[in-house]
């Protein structure tokens, strides 16, 4: 165990998140709108803190629909996992979702 | 240390002459005391609202299997320290429950008081809300007697008083203050905040603090250690067990509160060292607490401490 955080300790020393959001599955929600479910990867070697995901339905270069859903952590080399709520149904135009910032914890 | 045991050794003449008789009355007393011991080692929990939310969102296998793994643990602890002095395990179980029941009951009613449980809740919720309590609150009910209370004269008779137990009073003491802190949000905050360096700092300075507290207590009562041992003897056969026992405690209680869920290896390993931190200094303080007063008898007679100690010879082999 000490091995293993030493090692990590040498090579983790300055990173940073990187944040990725991949899209699981969409479907229409029970309560009505439709349920966009996907997945926040931190590949870095930094914990991010409240990633605000964004996600935008788009139909040409206007945005129709934008929800927008914040995790209070995604740890270091981690995943998280969340779903948006849309109104309009994402499948039939252009769907943006992307992490738009985060804090250090 | 020393203010632990003093109370158990003040009322120590008082009850230990008539333990024979067990009156409802005294029975009540004991209940009392469960009580008393419920409150103050589970206030802390009925008093932070994580716990509540627990209640509701915690996955059942997991608060299920809290449940019953909290069985053997308080069958084990009553064993050793209870509401009377057990020598039979059937007497013991019997303890365990009625512990189990101070902490459902004491839960219950605080958590009332809150407006943490009304009527209109569905059962799920309120039952999951004790349930998620009731486990720090029987320990406490269990642990509460000894510190508030006697019932600890015959200990070093108790023929399971070895290596074994200490290590089990050290795990106990570990989940008591992991149950505190691994809900708490804090816990996983830090170990973000930690850069690996201060983990490796943590893990050390988790290993002296606890070799410290060995060294000490057990350099009190003059036997177990004595001044010509080395001292990586205490290491080995006390500190690095009760740290690994403090790290898989913290691993279950992370584990058992969702707290590693989507974290992968090295975060895990990362809260699991900021939690083990408390959990290696409640291991040895209640694991040197128990010792203090069935081990080391620092507050009785000479003759009873030599008893003491030629019985605990003797459980060494």
């Amino acid at each position: 165990m000490i091995g293993w955080i030493s090692y990590h300790a040498v090579v983790s020393s300055g990173g940073a998140p990187e944040l990725s959001v991949r899209i699981i599955r969409q479907q229409p929600a029970p309560g009505g709108g439709y349920e966009v479910s996907f997945t926040v990867e931190n590949k870095g070697t930094r914990t991010a803190a409240a990633v605000p995901v964004k996600g935008d339905v788009m139909d040409g270069d206007s945005v129709i629909e934008t929800q927008e859903i914040t995790f209070d952590y995604v740890p270091a080399l981690s995943a998280a996992t969340g779903a948006l709520l849309f109104k309009t149904d994402p499948s039939t135009h252009q769907l943006d979702i992307r992490a738009s910032g985060y804090t250090d914890p | 240390m020393q203010n632990a045991g003093a109370g158990p050794a003040g009322s120590r003449d008082n009850s230990g002459r008539s333990k024979d008789t067990a009156t409802p009355a005294k029975f009540l007393v004991g209940i009392g005391r469960g009580v008393g011991g419920a409150l103050l080692f589970a206030l802390p929990m009925l008093m932070t609202m994580e716990m509540w939310a627990f209640g509701v969102t915690m996955d059942r296998w997991r608060l299920v299997l809290l449940l019953l793994l909290a069985l053997p643990l308080l069958i084990g602890i009553s064993h050793r320290i209870g509401f009377e002095e057990t020598f039979s395990w059937k007497v013991a179980g019997r303890d365990a429950m009625i512990a189990y029941g101070i902490g459902i009951v004491t839960s219950a009613v605080i958590l009332s008081l809150f407006k943490l449980l009304m009527g209109d809740m569905p059962a799920q919720e309120i039952t999951g809300k004790i349930a998620v309590q009731a486990i720090p609150a029987s320990i406490g009910a269990l642990l509460g007697r000894s510190q508030f209370g006697s019932g600890k004269d015959d200990a070093d008779d108790d023929p399971k008083a070895g290596y074994g137990s200490e290590l089990f009073m050290m795990a106990v003491g570990a989940l008591f203050l992991n149950l505190n802190m691994a809900p708490t949000e804090e816990m996983i905050l830090i170990s973000y905040k930690m850069t690996p360096w201060h983990a490796l700092a943590t893990i050390l300075i988790s290993i002296t603090l606890m070799h410290a507290f060995v060294y000490a207590v057990s350099f009190k009562g003059g036997h177990e250690l004595s001044s010509n041992t080395p001292w990586w003897h205490a290491l080995v056969r006390f500190t690095l067990p009760g740290y690994v026992i403090a790290l898989v405690i913290s691993l279950y209680s992370l584990w058992s509160f969702e707290r590693l869920d989507g974290a992968s290896f090295t975060p895990a390993i990362m809260a699991m060292i900021v939690l083990a931190f408390p959990g290696a200094i409640g291991a040895c303080l209640r694991g040197s607490s128990c010792e203090e007063t069935s081990w080391l008898t620092p507050h009785r007679s000479n003759q009873t401490a030599a008893r003491s100690v030629a019985a605990r010879i003797g459980s060494n082999g």
